[in-house]
């Protein structure tokens, strides 16, 4: 490669890495970081198939092959929490797209410049918030006694009042709607800025031949954002298995009555391991959660290259 | 003139990143919690003042202070105080490292896979139980140790040194004063009266819902009982004393805390049960329980303090009744329905382990020892020090804030009292000074009555790691809603069983009973 090539190439292949050294100067913090924070402790993977012995180390601790991982699968209660954990992230991510999009699109409509910072803003704090005070806010609302759902709008309609905290069949979509609610912000965020990069020629050569809005958003918007909505999907694909505690385990305030419908694979280790403190049986649980993912990113990837080979992540 | 700008910002990236690693170094003991800073300087302090003034070679000891989050001000003082006493009387210093208990779990695991030294090592039921220390090797055996140097702690705890064992082993030693504690409930003292409540004819379910009748049909805005949590339980101490064997529920229990028959159970299939639950719901219909008894967030003590209940579940031993009073704000008198009774979960609470960085276990101990020996060093360390963080009253035992001074303002507040013998703590006002003189009566009424059979038994759950798991789900999910009675028990509870039996509860009993029986046999 070298050998075939003109003279000026050695010259030009040195000065473009002496002109980015700024950059990789740069980069070196957060390469560092990841290399120490995520990289190095991978070896840390062997612990979930020991039975870790601390006065013996990590290495020098007792092989237990796969042993860690069978209560992840032996009781009905596997199935649940497979079920439940899967379900909530498909429908997460299909909703979470589709609204996402639609509020960027709606967002990039609005002609008042102010009032457009101050509509995102808003959309973007409960994404800031706790998880623990999104849990008082729902219990505010859906306290059997004292909740505002209960004491003025049900009577409102001169309904009764619904024990919410005891019934599993509303849950679903209680946990979908406070999740869109609080994650809404930040993918919206993302899209805005790809349509607003979205040059303004199309729409107007659209308007000139007489495009509908809608017929413009489905032929122009939407082609345009395909390739930040499968690089945002394949990403959330990877953490298929994972859950955010905080909405399983606070905002149904860890009432059991709900477990059917609230109980994931992290809510679950979590609550098994907590007498027991067995740091090889949750170890396996991690393993687990980021193999499948691993796999999945794979997966959906190549799926998407042989579809469309641009848009893939790599 | 890009470039220059460009190198000097990237290298002041650099610097920056440099700068924030070395500011670490300079905290010391009494920092706020941040986990990190805390093992830097554990590690820092520990270095440095292992080489006190010359001398023969004293021993530093470092020692958890467990907090709840807040570090005391004035700790670094304390710390002193008690070095004067422990050199001279054991050639050891301690230094205190606090941890807050949330974060001890971690901490400690995150301090002995690293190596770092730690001589004593706090044990708290459910958070950080023996048995999970010992099954991942964390801590060492204190058999020897306690027998040779720990003559002050064998005194001081005696019968309550069972809670210490597993594996037919001592792994801890307990800071518990008080050997037992007659369970019941403490209701309000001022409605009490005014129904003209007999408290010492209460003693059965009806008793009990007819006293509540009278409240809730008079008071319509108080819940006479005032049991709440996502983890509540109402049965297995107050009505129903069970003996978990050292473990919890989930791996199945003895009824009459143990002193009757020690076939192991699955407590959730007796009719006991059924009969509580059932009294639970009738209990719950009637609007006794708070609707959302297991879902709010408040706590029994905010809903007492509100004034909004009656009566709340709990021990009610010589000394307890007035606490409750305090924290409720409200005078309350207690009812007495189970008599105090010991099983080894009974000593359990808290103990005192020694992990396996410590270099000196011999010393160590001589310093835990000393913890149970001096009067001084057990109120330094619960109380902080005499005429500065407290003055004594008339009597002796008895103490208060000094002038200008309260709970808001004090340098040294430990709400944790877990440290050596805890008789010879001195009490706050408004304790009534006769309590100790109780205790040591309720301690020998204990001893001699209400012992299980199966004191210093500690079930293994090694084998059946995933059942255990799978079973303390389904309690999980269960139980508190039962025993508030927030479900119907004649749908529930059935469902419950047959879900425990599908976990492998069973499989468990089965182990727990094996290994009861070898137990029972090596110790008659």
């Amino acid at each position: 490669m070298t050998e075939a090539a003109v003279p000026q190439k050695p010259r030009k292949k040195k000065s473009k890495f002496v002109q980015f050294i700024p950059v990789y100067i740069m980069a070196l913090p957060g390469l560092a970081y990841l290399v120490i924070n995520n990289y190095m402790p991978m070896f840390g993977i062997v612990i979930a198939f020991k039975n870790l012995d601390f006065s013996k180390g990590i290495f020098g601790s007792p092989w237990a092959g796969l042993s860690n991982f069978t209560y992840l699968f032996k009781t009905e209660d596997a199935w649940i929490i497979t079920r439940n954990t899967i379900g909530y992230n498909l429908v997460f991510i299909a909703l979470g797209i589709v609204l996402a999009i639609t509020v960027a699109i709606l967002l990039n409509e609005v002609r008042n410049k102010i009032a457009a910072r101050f509509y995102q803003s808003v959309i973007l704090i409960p994404y800031l918030m706790s998880m623990v005070v999104v849990s008082y806010l729902c219990y505010a609302l859906l306290s059997t006694e004292s909740g505002f759902i209960n004491g003025t709008l049900l009577p409102l309609f001169g309904m009764d009042p619904i024990s919410w905290y005891a019934e599993p069949k509303y849950w679903p979509f209680i946990l979908t709607i406070v999740n869109l609610w609080k994650s809404i912000g930040f993918s919206t965020v993302i899209y805005l800025s790809s349509i607003v990069g979205i040059s303004k020629d199309y729409y107007e050569a659209a308007t000139i031949d007489g495009a509908s809005k809608w017929k413009q958003i489905l032929h122009i918007t939407l082609p345009l954002l395909k390739s930040t909505i499968i690089t945002l999907a394949i990403l959330n694909i990877g953490r298929m298995f994972y859950s955010d505690f905080g909405l399983f385990y606070q905002v149904p305030r860890n009432s059991g009555p709900l477990f059917r419908v609230t109980n994931t694979i992290d809510t679950y280790v979590y609550r098994g391991l907590m007498q027991l403190g067995d740091i090889a049986m949750s170890s396996a649980a991690g393993v687990y959660q980021s193999l499948v993912g691993f796999v999945l990113v794979i997966a959906s990837n190549g799926i998407v290259r042989k579809l469309s080979r641009e848009d893939a992540l790599f | 003139m890009k470039r220059i700008v460009a190198m000097l910002l990237s290298v002041i990236l650099l610097v920056t990143l440099l700068a924030a690693c070395g500011s670490d170094q300079k905290n010391d003991v009494s920092t706020p919690s941040d986990t990190s800073s805390n093992a830097a300087s554990g590690e820092d302090d520990g270095d440095s003042s292992s080489e006190p003034a010359g001398d023969e070679e004293a021993y530093n000891v470092i020692m958890t202070v467990t907090t709840i989050g807040v570090t005391p001000p004035d700790l670094q003082l304390v710390q002193e105080e008690i070095n004067k006493i422990a050199l001279a009387e054991t050639n050891t210093t301690v230094e205190l490292l606090p941890i807050a208990i949330t974060e001890l779990s971690q901490k400690y695991s995150l301090m002995l896979s690293s190596g770092e030294k730690l001589d004593l090592a706090m044990s708290f039921v459910g958070l950080t139980p023996v048995s999970s220390f010992v099954s991942k090797g964390q801590i060492i055996e204190l058999d020897d140790l306690v027998a040779q140097r720990g003559q002050d702690i064998l005194e001081a705890e005696q019968i309550a040194m069972a809670g210490g064992y597993y594996n037919g082993k001592l792994y801890g030693v307990p800071s518990e004063e008080k050997y037992g504690r007659p369970q019941g409930m403490y209701l309000r003292a001022d409605l009490v009266q005014k129904y003209n409540i007999d408290v010492d004819s209460i003693k059965t379910y009806e008793d009990i819902t007819a006293m509540f009748a009278t409240i809730k049909e008079n008071e319509p805005d108080i819940i006479p009982l005032s049991t709440v949590g996502s983890n509540a339980t109402t049965f297995g101490s107050v009505f129903n004393p069970l003996d978990l064997l050292g473990s919890t529920i989930a791996s199945g229990g003895l009824l009459n805390a143990g002193q009757g028959d020690t076939a192991v159970l699955n407590v959730f299939a007796t009719p006991a049960y059924e009969e509580h639950v059932t009294w639970m719901r009738r209990w719950y219909e009637a609007g006794y329980f708070l609707p959302d008894a297991i879902t709010t967030s408040d706590s029994s003590v905010d809903l007492g303090k509100a004034g909004r209940a009656f009566a709340g579940l709990g021990s009610v031993e010589p000394g307890q009744v007035s606490n409750l009073s305090r924290d409720w704000g409200y005078e309350m008198v207690g009812l007495e329905l189970v008599p105090a009774y010991a099983t080894t979960n009974t000593y359990q609470t808290t103990m005192w382990c020694i992990p396996i960085t410590c270099e000196n276990p011999e010393k160590t101990m001589d310093f835990l020892n000393l913890t149970y020996k001096d009067e001084t060093v057990v109120n330094l360390l619960s109380n902080g020090i005499e005429g500065v963080h407290y003055v004594k009253t008339d009597d002796p035992m008895i103490i208060t804030y000094p002038e200008g001074m309260d709970l808001s303002n004090t340098g040294y507040n430990m709400p944790l009292h877990t440290y050596g013998d805890k008789m010879k703590k001195y009490a706050w006002v408004p304790t009534d000074p006769a309590v100790f003189d109780q205790l040591k009566a309720l301690n020998a009424e204990v001893a001699a009555n209400g012992v299980s059979k199966t004191l210093g038994y500690v079930f293994n759950a090694d084998s059946v790691k995933s059942e255990f798991t799978a079973v303390t789900n389904v309690i999980a999910e269960y139980r508190a809603a039962l025993e508030t009675g927030s479900v119907d028990p004649t749908t529930a509870l059935p469902e419950f069983i047959s879900k425990l039996e599908s976990a492998g509860i069973d499989k468990i009993i089965e182990e727990n009973q094996r290994q009861l029986d070898a137990w029972l046999e090596a110790n008659g």
